[in-house]
């Protein structure tokens, strides 16, 4: 005779602790790396003690490293965490000298008579791989605009301005020059002060500065690889339409006499933002080719050229059927175009998304890809640079538990020198394993995402969340992701959904969610939990739900309409109504001004069949049975914090179970202290509302 | 029969250390030709003890012979520590043990070399080490050791496995072991501090000894660790930018690496690596083979291993033996006249090949002595099959095979435990077979039998013998009948023991190819075209498959 009994779970220990979060929310290393021309040095950021540092390392035993102190870290409001200083650029301009940039600062102090602006800290700086010559190129003084007005009894009319600057690079086939724009701006004077924008070169050797061009135009330029602006991308404030300018003598817009239908799609409006368009993306080294990104006629954005002398497509076609090639918005100069320096060649794209994609046009680095990628499975490698040789390959590899690290696959003795971890603190074995996944569902629907197993749990089988993707549309979610470790941490299963809707996948994938913004995605999270329940066990009782933005109105509303499929929901900063969210623009004394963003999102989300305002968590709270935790920002006054506080509101007063937390701005810059004390009151959050002690558990049995 | 060089398989400490190091003797290794036991007068007893199908022959006192055999089991304990029983050849050895005493005669000017080499220490701390006189030589299906005894240590008797010798027991191994495994577990064999009580790796070398220290020192420091599919591959070495000597270095010291992370026990994957090596003895390694020993993938292991490299380099590593062997103590009994003669004869059989390639002059009078040593029981009447089988081999390796070959058959048909024999038998039937016939003859099964049955035989004995199986295919390839399902089955095993060994893996994917066996000669030719080194074979291999996939029809 066997007596049989379940018991209940018992209440443990914390599962995580701060030492944990800090290590895990601990700023990387290496977050930005290049390598030397020659192969011989690589240059990357570390964080010492509050302190941002550029590192020079040699390439050869025994690694000699040189340290530069580049700039403190800041203080951050209401936090004692301080905000982590950034570097805007670091790039080897020669062999042996290295280019670095701190990220720009302002800040407001009187100005003497006739001075306007803020002060900007903006130094560009040079060095030797040996620590010499340092110098300070430019700074923010350098950037001070002269600006003539009509002379009144009190002012001679001459006026300086400051302004702010950004790097734009090296200019094809020049490395001892650097190009910088300083970026003009509409000064409030009546009438307004036009500041204008000027380009400059500087060399990196000497400092010195050569202006190249001023124009008054106020908003993205696209600057060919000469350094003259080229292409305007016009962003009215007061208007929901953008459109593209070619500069020239005559400026020239997208012309559908020899652009066709490309031409009218160069026109961004908040109709076609999330529909069928293009856009450029920048000048190719001969300034006569312009790179674009356009999905006309299918479904995920591809990269193409046109000759603007010719009024011609090239054969380039640079297509991923599943994935997105560009952004929606354009970044001048751009991230995604990639080209070879040292032989003035375009070399091809690179794209963020699910997992980073190059698609190289350079025969080497294809086949250097392909290499790459077999001596590291399961992997993602990306191919930062790459020396003059080219025998030294600098690379990235990530996924699986690995934050990242970096390495010079040196090809002469077929070696990759492992040279950096992002995380050294971190160690493999102490992580817990990640997975990327891709299945069908039953209906058709092709879902992607990662999957994190706890190395141990308290349940068995253990608990499971749901991830959301953040924001709207969904961004992709990344590899390697601190909060999933720390809920692996705490025991469960971490699923983390690229769902329909989520954007780079391609215009269907998003736009599937109009058949039912909250019901698709939710269907999509049972399919997942469904699909990983039958390779992993997970507890269906203990299944909670999350996300950040539209991604916790989504795990809210998931919780609503799928009380018995999800346990509990954990939202952060969601907009939990909205049509409120969306609601029309607001209008000021200085006009209607358009935030265009929520014009696009209105846009798309009113082209499905649902009222929005039907699909608001708060329209029927009462419908809100199980736990939920809500977190925003604190003070505050946007859609999301009302609602926020008017969902806690509720729940209260219909007795259910609501944990909210207000947090400052060191929570969203990931700062550690910041971090662990919102993770300490979700895993009290979680022992209380989904390990569940008080679970029903039926009468105790006798076997026989 | 091939000999070893002098390598150290036999060590003595003179005092404080329970065991002899592992480290080799300082200085260059003088090969020297090896001793001639000479005949001994009646004063002399000698020994005999049978351990589990090894064979010891002392003139020692019986106390020295007993403290030998002890440290020899205790020795076979703490191998188990880096290397399971079931990895290691079952290669029978019989041991000669000679007291340093006994001065050798005068005409054996180079047992005197080899006494007066004795007094070695090894370099570092601890205790002197002193070394014993030693010296094995291996045959195809048995090894051989001579060792003089300063029986005054005797209880001081610390065994160590030599490299040559760990190396032999492990490529003898069937399945054969993938080359990482041999050098990774040779590796942690040089790791291993002997002056230490329990079984201790050394604190791990990476590439130098700078770069191991500015490692130890800093654990972010970079460093080249190839990638785990590399790691693998037989043929990582091969190849434009392949073979450049730090590739070649960094190779060598992870496999190491490796073998020691998986022996470690704070990694808990002992258990999943020995089943992985298992696996990958029988089939070629992939990722998802890996991945179900361990539950990881290669870039985790890669990736495991770079962060494991600092620890090891910092710390030592004690690791537990195994447990002691539940045996009756070995019984050691004076030895009767057949067997001193027979093992005395194995290994002065055993020098004939050696002195033949290094010391050719000598080789004359080793012939003699071996004939004579053999011969003496034989013409008294004394026609046990092993003696039989010991003559025929010695003519064999005398060069004169057709002297050997009526003993070797007679000790065959008296079912002699020795596969040499069987081979040596085939080889020479079917050399007889071959002999002035047109290239592209072929046989009968009949008049294959004479040459197929000793082989069969040789199968079916223990060590399996790879030349026994690729002669085996040979025949059935010149064969007009098809081959019986018993033969197919026998180069079935032999394609799974010798897939790794290019001088018989083709010979058997043919072999089975012609007997219809299409799918597994096309696996072999697959995964024994990766050991092939040389471009030539590698089109052969290439042809045969193409051959196979239907891709090119056969010429014949």
């Amino acid at each position: 005779m066997i007596y049989f009994a379940v018991i209940a779970v018992t209440a443990t220990a914390r599962a995580t602790n701060h030492d944990q979060i800090a290590a895990l929310f601990r700023p990387f290393v290496a977050e930005q790396v290049t390598l030397a021309p020659d192969g011989r040095h690589v240059a990357y950021t570390e964080h010492v003690k509050n302190e941002l540092n550029v590192i020079i390392m040699s390439l050869e035993p025994p690694y000699a490293k040189l340290r530069l102190l580049v700039a403190d870290d800041q203080a951050l409001a209401f936090s004692k965490e301080k905000q982590r200083a950034q570097l805007r650029f670091l790039r080897w301009a020669t062999p042996n000298r290295l280019v670095f940039a701190p990220a720009e600062e302002s800040f407001r102090i009187k100005q003497p008579p006739g001075f306007f602006g803020p002060k900007y800290f903006a130094p560009i700086l040079a060095v030797d791989a040996d620590g010499k010559n340092p110098d300070t190129l430019v700074d923010g003084s350098d950037y001070v605009a002269t600006v003539s007005a009509v002379p009144t009894d009190t002012d001679d009319g001459i006026h300086q301005y400051t302004r702010a600057s950004e790097i734009i690079g090296f200019p094809a086939g020049d490395r001892d020059h650097l190009l910088v724009r300083a970026i003009g701006y509409e000064f409030p004077t009546d009438p307004p002060t036009l500041v204008p924008t000027t380009a400059f070169k500087v060399n990196i050797h000497t400092g010195k500065k050569t202006a190249l061009e001023s124009e008054f135009f106020i908003g993205a330029v696209g600057y060919d690889q000469q350094g003259r602006s080229r292409l305007s991308y016009v962003r009215p404030l007061h208007s929901p339409d953008r459109s593209f300018i070619l500069q020239g003598a005559t400026p020239l817009k997208f012309d559908a006499a020899w652009l066709g239908s490309l031409a009218g799609n160069f026109t961004i409006t908040p109709r076609n933002y999330f529909g069928e368009r293009a856009f450029p993306l920048g000048f190719d080294v001969d300034p006569d080719v312009l790179y674009v990104a356009s999905n006309i006629g299918r479904d995920t954005f591809g990269v193409y050229a046109l000759n603007l002398k010719t009024k011609q497509r090239t054969d380039l076609a640079l297509e991923e059927p599943h994935v997105d090639l560009a952004p929606l918005e354009p970044d001048y100069p751009s991230l995604q175009l990639v080209f070879d320096e040292f032989r003035d060649t375009f070399a091809g794209v690179r794209s963020p998304g699910p997992k980073p994609v190059a698609k190289w046009r350079d025969p080497e680095l294809t086949a250097a890809q392909r290499a790459l990628e077999k001596k590291f499975p399961a992997r993602t490698v990306e191919i930062l640079e790459w020396s003059e040789a080219p025998t030294a390959f600098l690379m990235r590899v990530t996924g699986g538990t690995e934050p990242g690290r970096y390495f010079v696959w040196q090809k002469t003795d077929n070696l990759v020198l492992e040279i950096l971890r992002r995380a050294p603190w971190l160690a493999a074995a102490d992580l817990h394993a990640t997975e990327f996944f891709e299945f069908v569902t039953a209906q058709g629907v092709y879902l992607t995402g990662y999957v994190t197993l706890p190395r141990a749990s308290r349940l068995k089988p253990p608990p499971a969340v749901i991830r959301f993707a953040d924001g709207f549309p969904g961004s992709a979610h990344a590899e390697f992701d601190r909060e999933a470790q720390v809920l692996a941490a705490m025991g469960f299963v971490v699923i983390r959904l690229n769902h329909r809707g989520v954007g780079g996948f391609g215009i269907k994938h998003r736009e599937a969610i109009l058949a039912g913004i909250d019901r698709v995605p939710v269907d999509d999270a049972i399919a997942a939990v469904d699909w990983v329940a039958a390779r992993h066990p997970i507890d269906r009782k203990r299944v909670a739900t999350m996300g950040l933005g539209f991604g916790g109105y989504l795990a809210v509303r998931a919780v609503q309409l799928h009380p018995e499929a999800f346990r509990c929901a954990v939202a952060f900063n969601a907009p939990l109504d909205l049509a409120f969210w969306l609601r029309a623009e607001v209008t000021t004394d200085m006009g209607t001004e358009i935030d265009f963003s929520q014009e696009v999102n209105r846009a798309f989300l009113q082209r499905g069949p649902a009222d929005l305002r039907a699909l608001s968590v708060l329209e029927k709270p009462e419908t809100l049975t199980n736990p939920v935790f809500l977190l925003a920002n604190a003070g505050g006054t946007d859609a999301t914090a009302i609602a926020t506080i008017r969902l806690r509101d509720q729940v209260r007063r219909q007795g259910g179970v609501v944990d909210y937390i207000e947090v400052n701005a060191d929570f969203a810059a990931n700062l550690p202290d910041a971090r662990a004390a919102v993770y300490d009151r979700l895993e009290e959050f979680f022992n209380l509302n989904l390990y569940d002690y008080k679970v029903r558990i039926g009468p105790t049995k006798e076997i026989k | 029969m091939r000999g070893a060089g002098i390598l150290l398989g036999v060590g003595l400490v003179l005092s404080g250390a329970r065991s002899a190091t592992a480290a080799e003797p300082p200085g260059p290794i003088v090969e020297l030709p090896p001793m001639i036991v000479e005949a001994t007068s009646g004063s002399v007893t000698w020994l005999y003890a049978n351990v589990k199908g090894d064979e010891y022959l002392s003139r020692c006192a019986k106390g020295t012979t007993r403290a030998f055999i002890e440290s020899h089991e205790r020795l076979r304990r703490e191998l188990r520590a880096i290397v399971p029983d079931e990895f290691l050849a079952s290669l029978p050895t019989i041991t000669l043990l000679s007291g340093q005493d006994v001065a050798p005669k005068e005409s054996d000017q180079v047992a005197r070399e080899l006494l007066g080499s004795e007094k070695m220490t090894a370099p570092g701390r601890g205790a002197p080490v002193k070394f014993l006189p030693n010296l094995r030589l291996d045959d195809r299906d048995l090894s051989a050791v001579f060792a003089y005894i300063d029986e005054s240590a005797a209880k001081q008797i610390g065994l160590v496995v030599s490299a040559s010798q760990l190396r032999l027991l492990l490529e003898r191994r069937t399945p054969m072991l993938p080359p990482w495994l041999i050098e990774g577990i040779l590796s942690v064999r040089a790791q291993i501090d002997v002056r230490a009580e329990a079984v201790t790796l050394r604190p791990f070398v990476w590439l130098t000894a700078d770069e191991s220290r500015a490692i130890a020192r800093n654990p972010t420091q970079p460093r080249a660790l190839l990638p785990a599919n590399e790691m693998f591959a037989p043929d990582s070495l091969r190849g434009d930018g392949n073979h450049h000597p730090r590739r070649v270095q960094a190779l060598q010291a992870q496999v190491g690496l490796f073998v020691r992370w998986a022996l470690d026990p704070r990694n808990e994957v002992r258990e999943a690596f020995w089943a992985f090596a298992q696996r990958s003895s029988e089939q070629r390694v992939t990722e998802e083979m890996f991945a179900k020993s361990f539950g990881f993938g290669f870039s985790d292991l890669r990736d495991r291993l770079n962060d494991y490299l600092p620890i090891a380099l910092k710390e030592p590593l004690h690791l537990e033996p195994g447990a002691p062997l539940k045996s009756a103590p070995s019984e050691i009994r004076e030895a009767t006249p057949a067997e001193i003669a027979q093992l005395r004869g194995t290994w002065e059989r055993l020098e004939i090949g050696y002195v033949q390639r290094s010391h050719p002059e000598f080789v004359g009078s080793y012939t003699v002595q071996a004939r004579r040593t053999l011969r003496r029981p034989y013409e008294r009447g004394e026609h046990d099959p092993r003696l039989l089988a010991e003559l025929g081999l010695c003519e064999i390796d005398a060069g004169d095979p057709a002297a050997g070959l009526p003993l070797l058959e007679t000790a065959i048909t008296a079912n002699v435990g020795r596969p040499r024999a069987y081979y040596e038998v085939a080889r020479l039937r079917f050399t007889e077979l071959m002999r002035g016939q047109v290239a592209g003859r072929i046989f009968s099964a009949a008049e294959l039998a004479p040459v197929v049955e000793p082989l069969r035989r040789a199968a079916d004995a223990a060590p399996p013998l790879p030349e026994a199986f690729g002669l085996l295919a040979d025949a059935w390839v010149r064969s007009r009948d098809a081959m019986p399902a018993e033969d197919i089955q026998t180069i079935t095993s032999g394609a799974k023991y010798f897939a790794m060994n290019p001088a018989v893996s083709y010979r058997l994917a043919l072999a089975l190819a012609c007997g219809g066996r299409r799918v597994e000669a096309a696996e072999l030719l697959a995964t024994g075209a990766e050991y092939v080194a040389d471009e030539a074979a590698r089109t052969r291999y290439a042809q045969l498959q193409a051959v196979l996939s239907g891709a090119v029809p056969a010429k014949e």
